[in-house]
């Protein structure tokens, strides 16, 4: 399990100043859910980070700690690609282009969040 | 049976999202499911085989790439909702970002011994076909081959 997550998942909570049952409430998780991410005891899903995420208006990112600040987002496209010579030149091609567009899609978020 | 308890979870995850979205008969589409959360599904323009679906995430955004080689609506249907469950199950991001960064790609044709993978096949057996909608097709759907056939129909 990710002890960054806990430590920035409760660090965000504060700094909104919700309790762990306003979280839960705000993202349809059970208090003891957000209580056992905090405690390092359960890990979420990619599901249960986007809902944390967007109710504290920070980033999937920062929270994962693959972000230093609270709204800033990793396009490090190049990393994309470590399986590169594993797929054919068409896929390598549309993959390529599709994460272009997901980029344009994540700076569009984050550009509401800051 | 290995990593009982994980398999189970996985059914649990995919009841918790058909309850979500108020389903309530057969089918379940994963398009419907990944488009309600955001998720962008995109085919792959190749008529070539090789891998038949990638999970990605750029940022706070995720997508999901999926192959059109094989003409079967229910390969592709089994594809999105496999790559969904690595959206969906607890603990996938710290799989799909194990020392390579921000990609998860599957295999067809490979029966993966990686539990992440038996996991998310199994979330995508439970989303595409729950045991109580499914069963209620089953008791309706006769014998033989027109079962198949019946179920097939029903559950696309």
């Amino acid at each position: 399990m990710s002890a960054i997550f806990s430590e920035r998942l409760r660090i965000a909570r504060d700094l909104k100043g919700f309790s762990q049952t306003d979280l839960a409430q705000k993202t349809n998780l059970k208090p003891s859910a957000i209580s056992h991410f905090e405690n390092n005891r359960r890990s979420p899903s990619f599901n249960n980070l986007k809902q944390l995420a967007d109710a504290l208006g920070v980033t999937v990112d920062y929270l994962l700690g693959r972000a230093e600040e609270p709204t800033t987002v990793n396009l490090e496209l190049e990393l994309l690609f470590r399986n590169f010579k594993e797929m054919s030149g068409p896929d390598r091609e549309f993959l390529a282009k599709m994460a272009k567009e997901l980029a344009e899609k994540s700076k569009e978020q984050k550009e509401k969040k800051s | 049976m290995k990593h009982k308890l994980e398999l189970q979870e996985a059914e649990v995850e995919a009841k918790s999202v058909i309850e979500k979205f108020n389903i309530a008969s057969l089918p379940i589409c994963p398009f419907s499911i990944a488009k309600e959360h955001g998720i962008v599904t995109e085919p792959k323009d190749s008529d070539k085989p090789g891998v038949s679906g990638f999970f990605i995430k750029i940022g706070d955004v995720f997508g999901i790439k999926y192959a059109t080689h094989i003409k079967n609506e229910g390969f592709i249907h089994f594809t999105v909702a496999h790559e969904l469950g690595h959206y969906f199950l607890p603990g996938h991001f710290e799989y799909l970002f194990r020392g390579r960064d921000g990609i998860h790609e599957s295999r067809s044709g490979f029966i993966s011994e990686d539990f992440y993978e038996k996991q998310a096949d199994y979330f995508a057996k439970s989303l595409l076909m729950p045991e109580e909608l499914f069963l209620a097709a089953l008791r309706e759907a006769g014998e033989g081959f027109v079962a198949v056939k019946s179920l097939a129909t029903k559950a696309l």
